[in-house]
Formats: C-alpha cells, sequence, structure tokens
C-alpha cells in the first residue's frame, strides 16, 4: 500500500544540552523531496534528486546485514560534506531549535520547501525532568541508588512511586553503560561496542563537532519534515502534529520522566555518531549503525518508513511498545448493517494480537466474514452488535480492516475505475497461489470488466460460492472492483394518466387490476374540502386522506366521483423525505397500483430510499428483510413502471 | 486576513530590530515589558534575521497561534557596516489561514525593497534622516520617510481589496495581488479533445499567442489534440502547452473522443441532474437539434440519460432508442453529461496476457470451471501459446502476431479513412502496439498513437493472448 501523496520527507530527532542544539540523528540518511515511486520495505529506490549528502549513496535501507555491507563499501567513497537539506548541519541545528517559548507547543517553520514541526519539550529551568517535591523527598535515598539506577532504567518504567521518578532525573550523569539491561529484540549482533559507550569517547573526538558530552539534556524534539512544495493542504502540517509529533514527544516525556530514556540514547547516538566520523564513515552507514544501536533511532526509522507506506507504525520505546500512524477520516461509514472486509490474512492479524485465544477481538477476527452484516454476525456469534462495531472500529482505525457493504452474489461487480495495475503482476501470482484451480486474476478481471452481470451468474455450482466469494473479497480487498449499484426514484407511470381518463368511463369490473385498485374508490383528493389548493391539471390524483392503511369499503361507492384529472406524463418522486403536496398525492397513487400486498404495506417505510442516492441493494440489509424477496418487489415495480432506475460504481 | 506587516533588520548596535510596523502595536519589540500584542519579536528574532545561510530564501515560523511570513534578505557591500545589511518585511497571519497565496507576495515585497536598496539607497538613507522613530519608540511612528506609510498601504488595500498598488518613487511601483495558485491540472494529453467553455476574444481586438491563432478554428469539442496538431500544422507541445495556459485561466475544458463504440456510465451525481429543473432546461436547448421543432422534455432526458449503463456502447444505445433520439444530437447529449460530471466515459483497457499468465498459468489447467463457465475460447488460446513458446524457445523466427494483420492493414490502407498503415511497417506498428498492452492504455491512446481504429486495433490483437477491459 505505497502511497506516494505522503509529504513527509525525513525525521530528525534534535536535543539541547547547555553547550547548544545537537542534531542527533535523521532519518533517512539521504533526505529526498520527491516521492520515491516505490518505498517498501525499508528500501528507497528512487531515481530523484538527494538532497542529502552523499547522493550517490542512495540505498539507505535498515535491514539485514547485506544492507550494512553495502553501505559499508560504498561509505569509503563518499564522505560527508556535513549538509543536510542543502544547509551546514551547523545551521540547521539552530533553526530547528526554538526558544523555551516553544515549550509543549507546536513548532513550525518552513524553509527552501520544506516545513518542519515538531513538540518539542523543555526541561524545567533547573534542567530537571521531574517534579521537585519528589526530588527533595527521595533525594538522599537515590543519591544512594545512583549507580544501580542506571543499570536498571528499563525495569524502572513500569515503577511509578516518586523514589523512582526522583532518581530517574539523577540518571543524567550515568557513568555506566546501561544497553546491557535494555530489552530491544532488534539489537544486531554485530554491535560490538559496550565499552565504547562510556564517556570517554568525548575526549577522543574532541576536535569532531559532535563531540560528546556528559551535559544534561535540557530539551529535546522530534521533527517531521515536510515537503511543502505540493499545492496548499493547510490541515496536512497539523495532521502530522497530532498524529505523530505530539504523540510521540508525549510518549518520549514520559520516558524520560521515567528513566532519562532521550537522554541515554541521545547519548548513545552522538558517541556512535563521533566514533564513526572518526572511521570517515558514510551518512548512510551512521545512519544503519545508529538504527542497530539505538532503540530510538530504530523507533524512527519504522515511523518513516510505515508513515511513507501509508500503514501504522509499531515500535518500542524504553520497552513500552506503541503505534502510531496517519489516521484517514474516510471511514466514517461504519454502521450495523457494513460488513468487514479483512485487509490481512486472518492467521497474520490472529498473530499480531497478544493473546489470540482467549480475546474477543480474536474471535471476531476468526468468525468475520465480508458476506454478513455486522448485525447478522452479532446474531450468529450472540454477541451485542455495539461489541462488534467497536471491534470493527478498532481494526479500521488501525488499519486492519475496511467497512464495506456485505459482498453478494445478487450484486453486480465492475472493475474499479481508479484500479491500478502495477502491481497486477505480483498479485496475479499471490492469487494464483490462493485460488490455484479457479480462473486466473486476468481472466476475472476480463469477465468484471466487460458488460456487467450479477457476480452470481458466473459461480458455476453452489460448491463454487464460497471460493468464488473468496475471489469477490480478494478483489475488493485490492481495490480491483467494486460494486455497481442501482439508485431509483418512485414515479406514476405515464400510460396511468391515459388509462385512468378513459377508464373512468369504463364499468368498475370491467378495468385492469391495477388501474382499478388505483381508481378505486378507496381513493378520494386528499384536500377533501379544498380542491382548490390542488391544481387539477399536475395532482389531480385520487388520495385518500388517511395516508396510510386499508380504506373504508364504504368508499367504494364513491367509484366514479373521484377525480379524473391525471398526470399526463410519468410523474417522479424526486425527493421522497421532503415531499411536496403533489409527491405525496404521487405517493399515494403509486401505492394504490401495487400488487403485492405486504409491499403496499411497507411502501411507506421504503420510499424514503427511492431518492437517488441510496443504492437499492442495500435496503434488504437496513430492513431486516430477505434480499431474494426484496429483489423480486423492486423487479415488480420495474416492470409496472413504477420504479426508474440508474446504476453507478 | 493579514494581521500585520513589519520591517526589520540588523542592526549593527541594537542587533535585530524592528523598524517599521503596521498596526503600531502589533510586536512586542521591548523585552522587558509584556505588552497586548500578537507576539513577542524577541521568540522570534532569531527568525526574522537568521543566520546569512538561510538569507535570501523565504522562511516562515509560527509562534503564539500566527504565521510570520518573511524573506530575509541579506546585502554584502562594502558601504555597510560590517559589509552586510540584513532585513526582512515580514507578514504576519492567523497560523490557522491558508499561507500559500501570501507566498508570492512576501517574495515580491522582498524583492522590492531589494531594489529600492539597490539602486536608491533608500532603507539605509530613511534611517538617517532626522526624527525617525523605530516601532517601540516613544511617538512611533513619525511622519518620517516613506516605508511607514508603504507599510500602512500594503496592510490596507490587501485585506480589503486583495491587491495593491504602491507608488515609492517614479520608477519604484509595489504592485501585489492575492490569490491562490491555480490548483494543478491534470496533463493534456494526445487524445484529449478540447473544448472551449469560454470564448476566445475576438483576434483583431486582443493579440495572442500564434500557436492559440492557429489552433483556435480547429479546437471544436471533437478534434482530438493530436489531430488539432496535425490540421492545423503546429507542434504537438505547443498546443499542449497553449491548451495547459487555456485550462488555468478556466477558458477550456477536456473531454474524450466521441465515437459510437465508447461506452458512457452515469456517476452519483445524475442525482442532483434529476432534481435540478434549471440544469435539465439547459441541457435541452444545448442537445435539440436546430432543425428539430419539438424540443424533449427533462422527462424524458432523464429517461434516456438513464439508460446509459456500463457495458452498452453509444452505438447500441442510439439504436435502442432512435425513436426518441430523433430531435436529438448524441454527440451533444453525451457531451453535456461529461461537461456537467453526471456521465462518464468507461474507456477500454488491453492488457496482454502472456506477462501474467505465465506466472499464473498454473490456474489455467484444463478441467477449471472457468472454461465452461465463462465460454472463452482457451483452447485456441492454449494452442496458441504453445506454439508461440516452442517457437521461442527453439530460435525460429518471431512468430507474427496474426498472420493475416499483414493483408488486413494493406486493404485498409485503401480505405483512406485513416492514415495509411503500409504493410511493410506492419510489424513495426505491431511492436509499438505491444508496448501500450499493459493495461495502464486506453483504446483512444493506443488508437490516436498508431493512427489505427479501434477495430483495427483489435483485429491486429485477434489471436493474441490479450484481455479487454472496461473500467
Amino acid at each position: 500500500m505505497s502511497n506516494s501523496s505522503v509529504p513527509l520527507v525525513a525525521i530528525l530527532l534534535i536535543v539541547h544540552s547547555r553547550p547548544g542544539p545537537k542534531l542527533v540523528f535523521q532519518y533517512p540518511a539521504n533526505p529526498e523531496v520527491q516521492t520515491p515511486l516505490h518505498a517498501e520495505d525499508g528500501q528507497r529506490h528512487g531515481h530523484t534528486t538527494g538532497l542529502g549528502v552523499d547522493s550517490v549513496q542512495r540505498n539507505s535501507a535498515v535491514e539485514g546485514s547485506t544492507v550494512e555491507k553495502a553501505t559499508r563499501s560504498q561509505s569509503i567513497s563518499n564522505p560527508t560534506d556535513g549538509k543536510i537539506f542543502g544547509l551546514s548541519v551547523d545551521t540547521l541545528e539552530r533553526v530547528l531549535s526554538p526558544g523555551r517559548w516553544s515549550d509543549r507547543k507546536k513548532f513550525e517553520v518552513s524553509l527552501s520547501g520544506l516545513t518542519f514541526v515538531s513538540h518539542p519539550v523543555y526541561a524545567d529551568r533547573e534542567g530537571r525532568w521531574t517534579k521537585s517535591r519528589h526530588d527533595r523527598k527521595a533525594s538522599p535515598e537515590a543519591s544512594n541508588d545512583r549507580s544501580s539506577t542506571a543499570a536498571n532504567f528499563a525495569d524502572q518504567s513500569t515503577a511509578r512511586d516518586g523514589e523512582h521518578e526522583a532518581t530517574a532525573d539523577l540518571d543524567i550523569t550515568i557513568t555506566e553503560p546501561p544497553e546491557n539491561n535494555i530489552d530491544f529484540s532488534h539489537v544486531a549482533e554485530s554491535f560490538e561496542s559496550g565499552n565504547a559507550l562510556s564517556l570517554g569517547v568525548s575526549e577522543n573526538s574532541g576536535s569532531t563537532t559532535s563531540a560528546v558530552t556528559a551535559e544534561p539534556l535540557t530539551a529535546f524534539h522530534v521533527l517531521f519534515a515536510l515537503d511543502s512544495s505540493a499545492p496548499s493542504q493547510p490541515d496536512r502540517v497539523n495532521v502530522f502534529y497530532e498524529q505523530l509529533a505530539k504523540k510521540l514527544s508525549q510518549a518520549l516525556t514520559y520516558c524520560q520522566k521515567q528513566s532519562s530514556y532521550v537522554g541515554i540514547e541521545s547519548r548513545r547516538l552522538m558517541q556512535m555518531q563521533s566514533r564513526l566520523k572518526q572511521e570517515n564513515a558514510s551518512n548512510g552507514m551512521l545512519c544503519s549503525r545508529s538504527i542497530e544501536g539505538s532503540e530510538l533511532a530504530w523507533a524512527l526509522s519504522v515511523i518513516y518508513d510505515r508513515v511513507r507506506n501509508a500503514s501504522v507504525a509499531t515500535f518500542r520505546l524504553n520497552g513500552m511498545e506503541m503505534s502510531l500512524q496517519i489516521q484517514h477520516v474516510e471511514d466514517h461509514n461504519l454502521s450495523q448493517c457494513s460488513a468487514i472486509l479483512l485487509l490481512d490474512d486472518r492467521d497474520t492479524l490472529l498473530r499480531e494480537l497478544s493473546s489470540p485465544e482467549q480475546s474477543p477481538l480474536a474471535y471476531f477476527i476468526r468468525h468475520s466474514t465480508p458476506t454478513k452484516s455486522l448485525q447478522k454476525q452479532a446474531a450468529k456469534l450472540g454477541t451485542p452488535v455495539r461489541h462488534l462495531l467497536q471491534f470493527a472500529q478498532h481494526l479500521i482505525k488501525w488499519k486492519n480492516a475496511r467497512a464495506i457493504a456485505p459482498l453478494q452474489p445478487r450484486n453486480t461487480y465492475v472493475v474499479h475505475p481508479g484500479t491500478s495495475l502495477d502491481s497486477l503482476e505480483g498479485l496475479a501470482t499471490d492469487y494464483a497461489s490462493r485460488f490455484a484451480v479457479l480462473p486466473s486474476l486476468p481472466q476475472m478481471l476480463k469477465i468484471l470488466g466487460g458488460r456487467p452481470v450479477k457476480y452470481g451468474q458466473l459461480i458455476p455450482s453452489r460448491d463454487h460460492r464460497a471460493p468464488y466469494m473468496d475471489i469477490l473479497a480478494y478483489l475488493i480487498r485490492h481495490n480491483l472492483v467494486e460494486r455497481l449499484s442501482t439508485f431509483g426514484w418512485l414515479q406514476t407511470p405515464a400510460q396511468l394518466s391515459r388509462r385512468c381518463t378513459s377508464d373512468a368511463e369504463l364499468n368498475e369490473n370491467q378495468r385492469p387490476p391495477s388501474v382499478s385498485t388505483l381508481l378505486s374508490p378507496l381513493l378520494r383528493p386528499q384536500a377533501d374540502d379544498d380542491t382548490a389548493s390542488v391544481s387539477s391539471e399536475r395532482t389531480a390524483v385520487p388520495v385518500f386522506p388517511g395516508g396510510n392503511g386499508r380504506l373504508p369499503a364504504a368508499a367504494k361507492t364513491k367509484a366514479g366521483t373521484g377525480p379524473k384529472f391525471l398526470p399526463e406524463a410519468a410523474r417522479m418522486v424526486r425527493d421522497p423525505s421532503n415531499p411536496t403536496d403533489d409527491d405525496l398525492s404521487y405517493l399515494q397513487c403509486i401505492r394504490a397500483m401495487i400488487r403485492d400486498d405486504t409491499l403496499r404495506e411497507r411502501l411507506p417505510s421504503l420510499s424514503a430510499y427511492f431518492d437517488g442516492q441510496t443504492a437499492l441493494e442495500d435496503i434488504a440489509a437496513r430492513e431486516g428483510l430477505k434480499r431474494s424477496m426484496l429483489d423480486s418487489w423492486l423487479e415488480m415495480l420495474v416492470d409496472d413502471g413504477i420504479l426508474v432506475t440508474f446504476r453507478h460504481v | 486576513m493579514l494581521k500585520a506587516v513589519f520591517y526589520a533588520r540588523f542592526h549593527p548596535e541594537r542587533g535585530p530590530s524592528v523598524i517599521h510596523q503596521y498596526p503600531e502595536t502589533a510586536i512586542n519589540v521591548s523585552t522587558t515589558e509584556k505588552k497586548s500584542s500578537l507576539l513577542d519579536f524577541s521568540n522570534i528574532s532569531s527568525y526574522v534575521i537568521p543566520v546569512y545561510e538561510l538569507c535570501n530564501k523565504p522562511l516562515a515560523i509560527c509562534t503564539n497561534g500566527y504565521r510570520v511570513l518573511g524573506f530575509p534578505v541579506s546585502l554584502e557591500d562594502e558601504k555597510y557596516e560590517r559589509n552586510r545589511f540584513t532585513y526582512n518585511v515580514c507578514f504576519i497571519l492567523d497560523e490557522s489561514a491558508d499561507p500559500k497565496p501570501w507566498e508570492r507576495i512576501v517574495s515580491k515585497t522582498a524583492a522590492f525593497f531589494t531594489d529600492l536598496e539597490a539602486t536608491e539607497g533608500l532603507l539605509q538613507t530613511e534611517e538617517r534622516l532626522g526624527g525617525l522613530k523605530w516601532a517601540g519608540d516613544e511617538c512611533y511612528p513619525a511622519d518620517v520617510g516613506v516605508l511607514y506609510s508603504l507599510l500602512e498601504t500594503v496592510f490596507f488595500e490587501l485585506n480589503t481589496y486583495g491587491e495593491t498598488c504602491v507608488m515609492v518613487t517614479d520608477l519604484h511601483v509595489l504592485n501585489l495581488r492575492l490569490a491562490s495558485p491555480a490548483p494543478p491540472h491534470r496533463d493534456v494529453r494526445h487524445w484529449d479533445v478540447p473544448l472551449l467553455i469560454r470564448a476566445l476574444p475576438n483576434g483583431d481586438d486582443w493579440t495572442y499567442d500564434l500557436a492559440l491563432r492557429q489552433i483556435n478554428p480547429h479546437i471544436n469539442g471533437v478534434n482530438h489534440v493530436q489531430k488539432v496538431s496535425e490540421l492545423a500544422d503546429v507542434d504537438i507541445d505547443l498546443i499542449i502547452k497553449t491548451i495547459r495556459g487555456l485550462l488555468s485561466h478556466g477558458r477550456i475544458m477536456l473531454l474524450d473522443i466521441f465515437h459510437f463504440h465508447a461506452i458512457y456510465a452515469l456517476t452519483a451525481d445524475f442525482a442532483s441532474f434529476v432534481k435540478d429543473d434549471a440544469l435539465q432546461e439547459e441541457c435541452l436547448h444545448y442537445v435539440a437539434k436546430s432543425s428539430s421543432e419539438q424540443f424533449p422534455s427533462g422527462y424524458e432526458l432523464i429517461t434516456l440519460y438513464r439508460s446509459l449503463n456500463p457495458g452498452v456502447p453509444v452505438k447500441d444505445f442510439y439504436l435502442a432508442h432512435e425513436s426518441r433520439l430523433v430531435n436529438i444530437d448524441v454527440r451533444r447529449f453525451i457531451t453535456f453529461g461529461v461537461i456537467k460530471g453526471f456521465v462518464r466515459r468507461i474507456h477500454k483497457y488491453a492488457l496482454s496476457v502472456e506477462s501474467q499468465a505465465i506466472s499464473v498459468g498454473g490456474s489455467r489447467t484444463s478441467g477449471s470451471p472457468s472454461k465452461a463457465v465463462h465460454g472463452l475460447d482457451v483452447d485456441a488460446d492454449d494452442r496458441n501459446r504453445a506454439w508461440r513458446k516452442a517457437a521461442f524457445s527453439s530460435g525460429w523466427a518471431t512468430p507474427p502476431l496474426d498472420p493475416s494483420a499483414g493483408e488486413r492493414d494493406s486493404g485498409n490502407a485503401h480505405d483512406g479513412n485513416t492514415p495509411a498503415v503500409e504493410g511493410g511497417t506492419a510489424t513495426q506498428n505491431s511492436a509499438e502496439l505491444l508496448k501500450y498492452l499493459d493495461g495502464q492504455h486506453c483504446m483512444d491512446e493506443i488508437c490516436v498513437a498508431l493512427h489505427m481504429s479501434e477495430k483495427q486495433v483489435m483485429e491486429r490483437l485477434r489471436g493474441t493472448e490479450v484481455l479487454y477491459f472496461n473500467r
């Protein structure tokens, strides 16, 4: 699900201490302003202009030792010149370091086609990260505890009491490398430097710009660099701020308060930087080594890669799991009539759950089907539908599912107008492995891209129903096909007027059934005593005053006395939810024409659906009717000329 | 809405300072006392007067709910103290306001100030005038110099009229206009049909682009871009450029090529057409043949439009409703819907299965239910493929795509309807055709590119494994 419209260009981590601001980490190593064609699996293979340092060295991929080898081999020929986005690191650090006025507020600066947005967090004026009340109370103990605290800060993340909080803010002066106790699974075995983390490194690297100091951290912020040259979308920066920058910053602040997390991680990164710079390593190498060596750097790289792919970033901060994403607001069409289409394999989703066996969500995932509405599933599973809606909302929010109209063999599906066939080859292979003995993907596209037919007609036998519905779900999941829906309005048919006027002279028993119903004396003008208000030409449709319900037989005696002027042409009820007086009389007339008793009964509640905007395919689910029955009703209405329809996707 | 505008410079003694601002109390320039103003200058002074590396390009910063758009300029000259003169004219907006329309105003103002300074030294001269008050001084503003009143005019006129014209000297006139940059239009393609939606001015009154003058007679809502190029004998790239210009001025629209094999379908907007009597009236006048005595009714139009179904080409639609269409120009009938957006063209795409099918060959074993159901001529396909595969692997000459294609082409060449495709170029043409069979190119594009009709393309592709689908 690569999304080329995501404007994210890079993520930067800047920390402040007394000597000044410091760019500790940036990802990717060589940011590109234009979006690469495919940004998948952490690989960048764009062909765009690098704004970064060594533009030759493009593959700043993060995973696997092969990548590391590649970057290593390239790094020799690509020494850095210290420029990012065409600016010196020094300038960038300065311009991206607002004053204390930006503390815990939105910070946004735009320069040379880029907008940087972040949520800076400052320590208090004394440089402390936790409240001084705890500090004072716990400090004697804390000083005893200092060395062990540093080594055990990972455990502290669970501790909530003031004592540990207090010690945490003293950790800034740690002298022990703490990484032995950190539990993060991604640390590469090649990370060779337990001892290199000691602060001694700063002495060796005094000549480089990245001298590592033991200065306490006074502020930090993670900046999201966005391409702002694109046409204006004022909300876009805010979306990145609210959904990524702010949330991440709040999480990091928590970790920093708990265990000086940001301070420790950034120091680790700076040490790594200064060492690698001495070895003349390239930016790319620096970047990949940072990611291997620091949980925070890893998290930032995951956020970048996932957000660029419009998917969910899941990572760990200080051992605690966190997920971030840019949410789209399009999925508001979830209702109890919708079905849930899982966007990933059931097993994959179940594996991602922490307790796949017991959790109700797992139960829901295991039993969800795109062919049944949530309402029906709730009945089947014996769960309240609001629970299912919650599960569905959760799955949709985290991009694991989509709300769709339940898949139905009675519906017509056609190739999606916006189908991108870029990835068709890969899909065809994947498809073939799933549906081995069924028509191939191109065949299915051909059929569904031809003259529209009901999907059920493609299913050769009852036994094929399940696999064919699976195919349909697959096609919908990959946006290859879409439902062709039917919409319609009710009308009084044109011939009605002609027949009615002539019929008026006929004997009652000679009339054709439908018209006799219509003209049956059951109907009288709506405004019985005020015929003047009803325009004789347009609205003299006989109407029974009550509006609904059976009509009294006694009224039959008035057969010939009803008004005989009927609409010359067919009259459509174009807005049934706000009917005019005319519309009401048409509806009455239409109702009288209906042959099926049940349908006639239900018409008042159904008529609102015939507004040209509600898909007729959805009526059955909304009204809790059997689809086959509804279809036969609609067919009857169309045959009688009462329902006019059109179709679109 | 512009909240404030100010002019600041780096002063060798005072550091970054605001010289002029309008309104007078918009920015708090004092570092000590808190005043009710939009923002504190001390917070953003390093962004208003940044390091040299960030000068001479736009720089915007948000603070206190406001967005400060600036374009710091740094002039280097021996005549200045410290050999540099750094200043910035900044515009303050609400943070929620869209800054895009202002960006060009900010850079144009910066360029104007630079010009004032470079040619007349006006910015520096003004500071030496006796009685000049700086923003934040007592009795600011003093009635000295031109810059304060310049800012005042810019502020008022941009807010009131969206444009301004200030004459500072005879030579220096600042013209600014607030305009959102036009949304980008989609690319003009060779097979797009341009249609003028607003008449061009008379050529006698207005001299326009030579290319436009040349192509104007051929833009009629029927000819596609390539045809216009051929008829007018104008380079196609020039035409595309011209059309792009007309698009951005809202004078032209791009349609698809209308022909009777094309398929059209309705969109969701059809519901609003049905409800809109005025639109139906407009439609009546547009689609009725000039010779017709009787106008169709709105209801009839709705009925006709409703019969447009995906899968039904215009030809079939016409035949089915011939009697009703007597008074209606079918092309205009369709075009009206396309222009108003309630009808859309469904394009036909061709996808060569060669690359796709081989990878999924396993799925097409004999006896698969698909054949029986869909009645596809799979056997012929299989034979054909087996033969081609054998041919490729044995090193024979590349088998022709369709043995009879050459003959048909030479036959077509005599029709004179389409540009001739000589038998000799048929192979070359076929090779070119293959490029378009990836499912990304619609049939219109293929036909225009190869100068063939849809029928000819289909015939050329007969016998090859090509899937057609509409979308």
